[in-house]
């Protein structure tokens, strides 16, 4: 296992960058990390949504995240393959189908980590916001938003967890991702599998338990701070 | 549309593979996870200790890296199982180690007097389980365990990789052949989404049903 490790370690970490894309466990982060920034806006906006008490945008925002949260994301990935293309009218990297993907089966997701926050800050904030004179918009963005983010970190942080989890699918449209390293090595020692996947196991462990860990540490220090 | 209606044949078997697989792996995962949960819960040290271990490496792994590591790992043990049996192998172990969360926090939840008090009837540990706290946790138990059954399905997709035809595979065949990719993947969206919001509504069903308990 030490002797894969030592020949193909590089590309379990990098991919074949930089005679080609970064990828590897680096082609991994940097896929989630972008997944995640970009879902993020389009939860808030989805998250609010849910939470209004007017149907015509409430509907269309739990239709959203109860279609998406009851299809697999292998499905999502085939589709966006072909989708995007024929939506952008170009060819399009399988990296950018992978980003917009994950993006869209994500943002269900999030959407009800957002909701569960909003739903969590006290009636009275609203109430007294909307009694200074806010409109409910603007209550939103400098009143409730700021504070539900807080409360909504570590379930930001398992998310994350759960988004690297995700991009593990996006190597069957060949995403450079650490996944495909691993089949691309796999398919050069060809004998030991076993190994090959331990070590890829082992990459996506530490990096998933250590974000978690941070996610409970997190979670201690807001009880703590809000506990008078 | 002639496409869609022409390929349910097709789809049904594969429907059927995607059931069969959800289902085994859904008792499996019930089973196995409220046991370790209790284990985790109750248990003396020597026991919590490698339960703590298994459910953290198994829920820091993706479910495909679990999947193609029983896959490939299983042979070389000296087991021989067909790749539909390895891939249900991985996916209940994969979700028993969520379940056994699941249970860890509803049994959690139960106040220690209660416990007390079973003693002090004179119960054993199973019929304070039995009777006392499985009945109380059993309402914080549903919910979340009801999206463990619906990560069950959608994981299922993932055996479609070491090649076992489940609706996800047999969509895939059916555009293989027809080259229609987009009603094909809208059905099979249909299809999904109709299995987890049916399981859904039952969800809603039993926690009104269990709604008894009230705090």
């Amino acid at each position: 296992m030490l002797d894969i490790l030592a020949q193909f370690g590089v590309l379990f970490l990098i991919g074949g960058y930089p005679q080609g894309p970064m990828g590897g466990l680096a082609g991994t982060v940097i896929l989630s990390a972008l997944s995640l920034a970009l879902a993020f806006p389009l939860a808030v906006g989805l998250g609010i949504m849910r939470t209004s008490v007017q149907r015509r945008w409430r509907w269309p925002a739990t239709a959203w995240v109860f279609t998406l949260r009851g299809t697999p994301l292998l499905m999502i990935i085939f589709w966006a393959y072909f989708a995007v293309p024929l939506l952008v009218g170009k060819q399009v990297s399988p990296f950018t189908t992978a980003v917009c993907a994950i993006v869209i089966y994500e943002s269900a997701f999030l959407a009800e980590v957002v909701r569960a926050g909003l739903q969590a800050v006290t009636r009275g904030q609203m109430e007294a916001a909307r009694s200074t004179g806010l409109t409910y918009l603007q209550a939103m963005r400098h009143v409730l938003v700021p504070q539900a983010l807080t409360s909504m970190l570590p379930s930001l942080v398992n998310q994350f967890v759960s988004v690297i989890k995700a991009t593990s699918l996006a190597y069957v449209i060949g995403v450079p991702e650490v996944t495909l390293a691993a089949q691309q090595v796999n398919s050069m020692v060809l004998t030991r599998p076993m190994q090959v996947f331990l070590i890829l196991a082992a990459l996506y462990f530490l990096l998933c338990f250590t974000l978690s860990r941070l996610a409970d540490a997190l979670e201690r220090h807001l009880t703590r701070r809000r506990a008078p | 549309m002639n496409v869609m209606i022409n390929s349910l044949p097709f789809l049904w078997q594969g429907l059927l593979v995607t059931l069969q697989v959800s289902a085994i792996v859904v008792v499996a995962a019930f089973v196995l996870g409220i046991s370790l949960g209790v284990g985790l819960s109750f248990g003396p040290r020597w026991v919590a200790w490698p339960i703590r271990i298994y459910s953290d490496l198994i829920r820091g792994l993706p479910l495909l890296v679990l999947i193609f590591s029983v896959y490939y790992m299983l042979p070389l043990t000296g087991v021989n199982v067909t790749s539909f049996w390895a891939a249900i192998f991985a996916l209940a172990a994969f979700q028993s180690a969520h379940v056994a969360e699941v249970t860890r926090g509803a049994v959690q939840s139960i106040p220690p007097g209660q416990h007390e008090a079973g003693k002090a009837i004179g119960l054993t540990f199973g019929q304070r389980m039995i009777y006392v706290v499985f009945p109380q946790a059993l309402r914080r138990f549903l919910p979340p365990w009801i999206n463990t059954v619906v990560s069950t399905v959608q994981g299922s997709a993932l055996v479609s990789l070491v090649g076992i035809v489940d609706l996800m595979l047999a969509i895939q065949q059916v555009i293989g052949r027809t080259f229609k990719p987009m009603p094909m993947y809208i059905l099979g969206a249909l299809i999904y989404f109709a299995i987890n919001y049916a399981l859904s509504l039952i969800s809603r069903t039993l926690e009104a049903r269990f709604a008894y308990v009230r705090e």
